[in-house]
């Protein structure tokens, strides 16, 4: 596994002490799942969520959250109700 | 006075209704176990500093001839994966070390509808991600029975605070054993309801497909309690069931002439303690006084239940904590000094400070298992898998109602004893995770001490939406059993 | 066809669906509210939030699908796209992915006198993610449009001309009009276009590197943008360079497209079904209950105004840009019974005046009764042609029926015969001269006897009484 490549996809800084344990972890990890491949999976429907209840969908309406100002005083760093984050372009 | 923190919660709503005590009176002694205790145990992340206030509106409410609520007055104790409007929610991370919900899971809205008071929030493995308590940010939790080892994970606090009385209740969650194991091993009993019973709206998500809350305690009759409290549809959250068949506690005494016991052949297979395996015989052989017959089922897929695991919750984990990124909430690296060079090193800074090592792992792990090459071989491999797995549990409950097996291989082990070894640490997983992959109830029930002075307990699973069977069949065990999660220390 | 290029066209269309709340929580959809004020657990994606999928959403993305002529999935699923953008709360966005709800269909339309038809490859549902402004040294995130519902219609590379694009969105829009599922205002960004353009040999077999245009917010600019982009690639492949893969932007003071700064790393979106929703079943009896709902859309329509009306091909699809617009002539016609006259009312006078203020035909200050009533008083000759503008005119200021201003501002028709003759006497014994000359063949002054005469009744009069009195009297 291409861990530095990884790690930037899933935005992690991580230490080089890290680097080198995963990659090393990584190895026999993917190794210890390579027994999946002796299933015959062929024409088996992949199963996401253990549930088959289909219930019905949500009626549109809105409803206004009175908590919404105390949702924006945990932000890091905030410029009036915005959130403030370095340049993005 | 009796000494109120080893009474059930059944047992203490009913002493505040009957006013033999106040429910203050069991919060003092609660908050005093706490304090004598927790120093050394560190089962709680974060107090709740109104927990007296609620005690004694409680109070009021019994004086004034108010209805208290089933769970009226008893303090419980919340795994800190559980949201709890306007008190701390960790995850057990740094990312989240000064989060303070603006919105409280439905979970803990419901124990509150019911009158429970919520008395702390507990210690766990880092965004649940661990078996062992080791991988939380606030340091470890420690077994009750023995502090030289781990009280098991990831909801480790919430095992502890039961086991050493500091809460008749808890909460944990569980994905993978997060609840059965550590009641495993902290000799206490916890539950896993069935995928939907229990509402995952304000818990926070580690694998969205497997995430299941349920209780710990002292007593099956205590969870059936707690089950018929939290339990039910939620409009917040589209997985939740409708599923009505809520009757717990009514059920309990009912025969168990003629209930199958399934003992699946691969569970007895491989390294099991020998300890952990009498145990299974001792409750064989009560199930049996009471009138239960045995089929020995085969559950193939099994074998395969942990890689499969690993892959789908690192997968939906890797997605899942996306959105700790320090924009809205969460942790912010100090950017003073050494402004962000991009999006890239902003991001992969905050989220790189903000967990540890563990997370990382996995969501290095689950990144690469759904990423452009690998999808098909990994994540959507190990999902057709859990397909076929599902399907060998739903043809056993042809045959069976409930399943017997170990909850794990051995007892508690040591503080860093695999902690550096994440495939072992994985591999404990191993009776555990097949229930959450195919959406079952399952619980963890004490049944002896080890001769190492650990509590070895047994792991019943039923088919899905049977809990009110499955407290029962625990229940009738439970009280045939007679054993005494009583520390003496 | 530029020389022997051939262009490739293919646009995805973004349209706000019309909902009071989001699509995966329950919070306002309203716009222009305060900064970060149409928030919710969910759409700020704070820890232990779920999502759960607004039913009108689907209904609407449904009849959306039907009209533009596509296959509804019975089980249709919803997949995490997982990236990383200050405005997208959870770090993925829910969308669908290999099983959308709506694929297969087409849409049709008039261009160059000819009908042109588009396939649709897909719609499929999603949510919006929020705004970020730009200020120098920092941005600031509003999340105000995060997980508004959004349904992206995909159309086949079958369009090849930048005409047949503009036309061809303009005909997505008015569709969705019609069915009221999406407002199509492009300046609030209810509806976005981002257009794909490439170009291949006329006799080639694969396509080209395909160019994406995104942030076009008219359908002029569709136009302007992909003929500029058609161009460009053509140029710069003719010169020997290569298209190279990439999103552009255009811009509309000067007519051209430009480069987006490069992106960090090539995009793995990690796609995969979001295990908080299960999948969404739609039944067959659902389709058909929302299929029994559908308005008549814009092409029926316009071939029934044909039909019933008997108005040109081009009248009809005048009429029927915009469902109000063809509700409000189809009740002027209906109630005036002169079709044709209703059509050239609303397409000229009104037209013009709604236009030339900006107004809606829902605001229009004339309503279709009330232009019935004005055609009725001219086809029962209560008020010339003439003095029907000048009454129209009055509607616009004055709340008031035309009958009512007729009345009061004493506009009737001189249709009395003796009054009208008094009047024609007056004129022949005041211009002896122009009678003279007239009588001695000048008979183009006949037009100056009218003019005297419908100054003299200050409009009013019956010009075909005039004309009968004028021709006797002046022999």
């Amino acid at each position: 596994m291409d861990i530095e490549n990884v790690a930037s996809l899933a935005r992690l800084q991580l230490s080089e002490d890290e680097k080198i344990k995963f990659k090393e972890q990584m190895g026999s990890i993917l190794n210890y799942f390579e027994d999946l491949k002796d299933v015959n999976t062929e024409g088996v429907e992949a199963l996401v969520t253990p549930t088959d209840i289909n219930k019905d969908y949500r009626k549109d309406g809105s409803v206004s959250w009175d908590k919404a100002s105390d949702a924006l005083e945990i932000a890091p760093l905030k410029k009036g109700n915005l959130f403030q984050v370095p340049p993005v372009v | 006075m009796k000494d109120l923190t080893q009474l059930t919660a059944k047992e203490i709503n009913s002493g505040i209704k009957n006013k033999q005590f106040k429910a203050s009176e069991v919060m003092s002694s609660f908050l005093e176990q706490i304090d004598a205790k927790d120093k050394e145990l560190n089962a709680f992340i974060t107090l709740n500093d109104k927990a007296m206030d609620l005690a004694n509106a409680v109070d009021n409410k019994i004086a004034s001839g108010e209805d208290i609520g089933a769970l009226g007055g008893v303090p419980i104790a919340i795994k800190d994966m559980l949201c709890t409007e306007g008190l701390k929610t960790t995850a057990g991370s740094k990312m989240l070390e000064n989060f303070i919900p603006p919105y409280s899971a439905t979970v803990v809205n419901k124990l509150e509808q019911s009158g429970a008071i919520v008395i702390g929030k507990c210690n766990q493995d880092e965004f649940a991600m661990g078996s062992s308590n080791e991988t939380s940010y606030y340091g470890n939790c420690k077994n009750p029975w023995n502090t030289d080892y781990v009280p098991g994970g990831s909801s480790g606090g919430s095992a502890v605070a039961v086991a050493a009385s500091m809460a008749p209740i808890s909460i944990g969650t569980d994905t993978g054993g997060s609840i059965r194991q550590p009641a495993n091993f902290c000799g206490v009993v916890g539950v896993k309801p069935t995928y939907g019973r229990v509402s995952r709206y304000g818990i926070i998500a580690f694998a969205s497909s497997l995430d299941q809350a349920g209780p710990f305690s002292k007593t099956i009759e205590d969870s059936a309690m707690v089950l018929e409290s939290i339990c039910g549809e939620d409009p917040f959250d589209a997985t939740s069931s409708a599923n009505t068949d809520l009757s717990f506690v009514s059920s309990l005494n009912n025969d168990l002439k003629g209930l199958k016991v399934g003992l699946p052949k691969e569970y007895s297979d491989g390294e099991i303690d020998g300890e952990v395996a009498a145990a299974v015989e001792t409750a064989k052989k009560q199930l049996a006084d009471l009138g239960c017959e045995f089929v020995e089922v085969s559950l193939p897929y099994t074998k395969y239940a942990v890689p499969i695991y690993y892959i789908i919750a690192t997968s939906e984990a890797s997605s899942n904590l996306a959105r700790y990124d320090g924009v809205r909430f969460g942790h912010r690296a100090d950017f003073k000094d050494k402004p962000a060079a991009d999006l890239l090193d902003f991001y992969s800074r905050n989220r790189g400070e903000g967990f540890g090592t563990e997370v990382k792992r996995r969501i290095t792990l689950g990144t690469f298992t759904l990423s452009s090459g690998y999808y098909d071989a990994y994540y959507n491999k190990a999902c057709q898998v859990r397909r076929l797995l599902q399907q060998n549990f739903t043809d056993t409950f042809k045959q069976c109602d409930v399943l017997l097996s170990p909850v794990t291989a051995t007892p508690a082990f040591k503080i860093g004893e695999r902690i550096a070894d994440p495939i072992t640490m994985y591999k404990n997983d191993i009776f555990t995770t097949s229930t959450n992959l195919a959406g079952l109830p399952g619980l963890s029930l004490p049944v002896a001490l080890h001769s190492n002075g650990l509590p070895v307990g047994v792991q019943l699973t039923a088919g899905a939406f049977q809990e009110s069977h499955l407290l029962n069949i625990a229940h009738k065990l439970e009280q045939s059993i007679g054993f005494k999660g009583e520390i003496h220390s | 066809m530029i020389g022997d290029w051939k262009p490739v066209i293919g646009l995805e269309i973004h349209a706000q669906l019309n909902t009071e709340s989001k699509m995966f929580s329950n919070d306002s959809t309203a716009f222009g509210q305060g900064d970060n004020a149409n928030i919710s657990p969910v759409s700020l994606g704070l820890p232990g939030a779920l999502p759960v999928v607004n039913k009108k959403a689907i209904e609407n993305s449904i009849k959306t699908g039907l009209a533009l002529n596509c296959k509804i999935r019975g089980t249709s699923v919803f997949a995490r796209k997982n990236y990383f953008y200050p405005d997208l709360p959870k770090g993925y966005q829910i969308s669908q992915f290999d099983k959308p709800l709506c694929e297969e269909g087409y849409v049709e339309f008039h261009i160059n006198d000819q009908v042109k038809r588009v396939g649709i490859t897909r719609a499929h549902m999603e949510e919006d993610a929020g705004k970020s402004t730009h200020h120098g040294d920092y941005s600031l995130i509003n999340l105000n449009r995060a997980g508004v519902p959004l349904l992206e219609i995909v159309s086949e590379p079958e369009i090849e001309t930048p005409a047949e694009a503009a036309e061809y969105a303009r005909t997505v829009r008015q569709i969705l009009r019609f069915l009221d599922v999406c407002d199509g205002n492009l300046e609030e960004g209810s509806l976005r276009c981002d257009c794909n353009v490439s170009v291949m040999k006329k006799d080639a077999t694969e396509f080209g590197t395909k160019v994406e245009i995104k942030n076009i917010n008219s359908f002029r600019f569709v136009e302007k943008a992909i003929d500029y982009e058609i161009k460009r690639q053509i140029e710069v492949i003719e010169s020997g360079g290569e298209i190279m893969q990439e999103t552009r932007l255009f811009d509309s003071t000067k007519n051209k497209t430009y480069s987006m700064r490069k992106k960090e790393q090539a995009h793995d979106y990690r796609y995969f079904p979001d295990p908080d929703l299960l999948p969404v079943q739609v039944s067959d009896e659902w389709v058909s209950e929302i299929k029994s709902t559908l308005p008549e859309l814009p092409r029926d329509m316009a071939k029934r105004f044909q039909q019933d009306y008997g108005l040109p091909e081009y009248d009809a699809s005048v009429l029927t840009q915009e469902k109000s617009l063809a509700q409000y002539f189809e009740q002027a016609a209906k109630e005036s019974s002169n079709a044709k006259a209703a059509s050239n009312w609303v397409m000229v006078e009104l037209q013009r005046e709604l236009n030339d203020k900006k107004i809606d035909i829902e605001n229009s200050p004339i309503s279709a009764s009330r232009l019935a009533q004005l055609i009725q008083l001219i086809d029962k000759k209560v008020i010339s042609g003439k003095i029907a503008k000048k009454v129209f005119a009055f509607m616009l200021e004055d709340d008031k029926n035309p009958e009512d201003i007729v009345k009061e501002k004493n506009l009737v028709q001189i249709t009395d015969e003796s009054a009208l003759e008094k009047m024609v006497d007056e004129i022949i014994a005041s211009n002896p001269g122009q009678v003279e000359q007239y009588k001695a063949g000048k008979t183009k002054l006949f037009g100056f006897f009218v003019g005297q005469a419908m100054k003299a009744s200050k409009g009013q009069g019956n010009p075909e009484i005039i004309n009968k009195l004028l021709k006797s009297k002046l022999g």
